[in-house]
């Protein structure tokens, strides 16, 4: 725990790339940008 | 003040960086390129016809909806790893958003003051609405209602071009338009009350501050405590009563700027311990 405490930062950031890596590695880029490329009707107010 | 000058300009560098799709503006259309799949730094709308980027927030909540386990990983892992190098840092520095508050607080009307426990709410709109709702009830409840982003950026250029679109405009466009009008005028009257109250982005970058690579310093013994640092604070947020590192510091520097006596200071590395109030 207290080595945790004494390098939050570089834990955190470690939390980061895992968590990026993970994202990418399940595709969810991919996903994504099948989302963002349609006009969100939401976004808009009309859907 | 040179370091205010610098501030604008990167604000507004990233206003165009986020919307430098300049053709979508003339189509009425999005831009469909690679970039967007890239979350925004910034808060903005991807449905904004200049929009290079993916909305971060917008994806976390279609994810929540439509995901294979509920929180996106490479939204959060990026959103993260922004936050672990300058906690709140994008939001002083590089929203399109807060650049809005900031001019339009400039206009001369009676300022109000947010009170602070309104600032816990963004925490509530994060979880609940972005999350838990998005995830129960399959819609983006945030996107749909409460965002004045998506109407100003992308609701209101859209329409202006497609007669399609402006034939749909029913009364959920209407509640959007009013709270966009809400939020303009709030503006005007306090304080950045979008990034204090609402933003989903600003709490979970706030969440960083504490333990970021970039971290904020203040000297009791060097304080003068003449109060030049409150006024320019665009959150309101007091260096020589509150934590340096508190979630609620956007880290615009603007306070350091103006301690003559040099009491704020900027540090940059992990430190060993727990950052400290000093008093």
């Amino acid at each position: 725990m207290r080595f945790f405490k004494r390098h939050a930062s570089i834990a955190l950031l470690a939390a980061a790339v895992l968590m990026l890596a993970g994202g990418l590695a399940a595709g969810e880029h991919t996903m994504f940008f099948t989302y963002a490329i349609v006009i969100c009707l939401n976004c808009i107010g009309i859907g | 003040m040179k370091l205010a000058f610098f501030q604008r300009l990167s604000q507004l560098c990233s206003v165009l960086l986020y919307n430098a799709y300049l053709a979508g503006f003339v189509t009425g259309s999005i831009y469909q390129g690679p970039f967007k799949m890239i979350p925004c730094p910034g808060f903005n709308c991807h449905s904004c016809p200049g929009a290079l980027f993916l909305c971060p927030v917008g994806a976390l909540q279609f994810f929540s909806a439509y995901g294979r386990y509920y929180l996106s990983l490479y939204v959060l892992g990026f959103i993260t790893l922004l936050g672990a190098a300058g906690g709140r840092f994008i939001c002083g520095w590089a929203c399109p958003f807060g650049f809005l508050q900031d001019m339009l607080n400039k206009l001369p009307v009676k300022k109000f003051r947010i009170p602070r426990r309104l600032e816990y709410l963004r925490y509530v709109i994060l979880a609940g609405v972005v999350c838990i709702a998005a995830a129960v009830f399959k819609e983006p409840w945030f996107c749909k209602i409460i965002c004045p982003a998506g109407t100003l950026e992308a609701g209101i250029p859209l329409l202006l071009h497609n007669e399609h679109l402006r034939q749909m405009i029913g009364p959920v466009f209407i509640v959007k338009l009013g709270v966009l009008f809400g939020f303009l005028a709030w503006m005007a009257v306090a304080k950045r009350p979008f990034c204090r109250v609402v933003c989903p982005l600003g709490a979970l970058y706030g969440l960083c501050n504490r333990l970021s690579f970039l971290k904020m310093g203040f000297d009791k013994k060097a304080c003068v405590y003449d109060g030049a640092c409150a006024p320019v604070c665009p959150v309101d947020h007091r260096m020589y009563r509150d934590d340096p590192n508190a979630p609620r510091c956007i880290r615009c520097l603007r306070c350091r700027s103006v301690c003559d006596p040099g009491a704020i200071h900027v540090a940059v590395g992990q430190s060993s311990d727990p950052p400290r109030v000093s008093r």
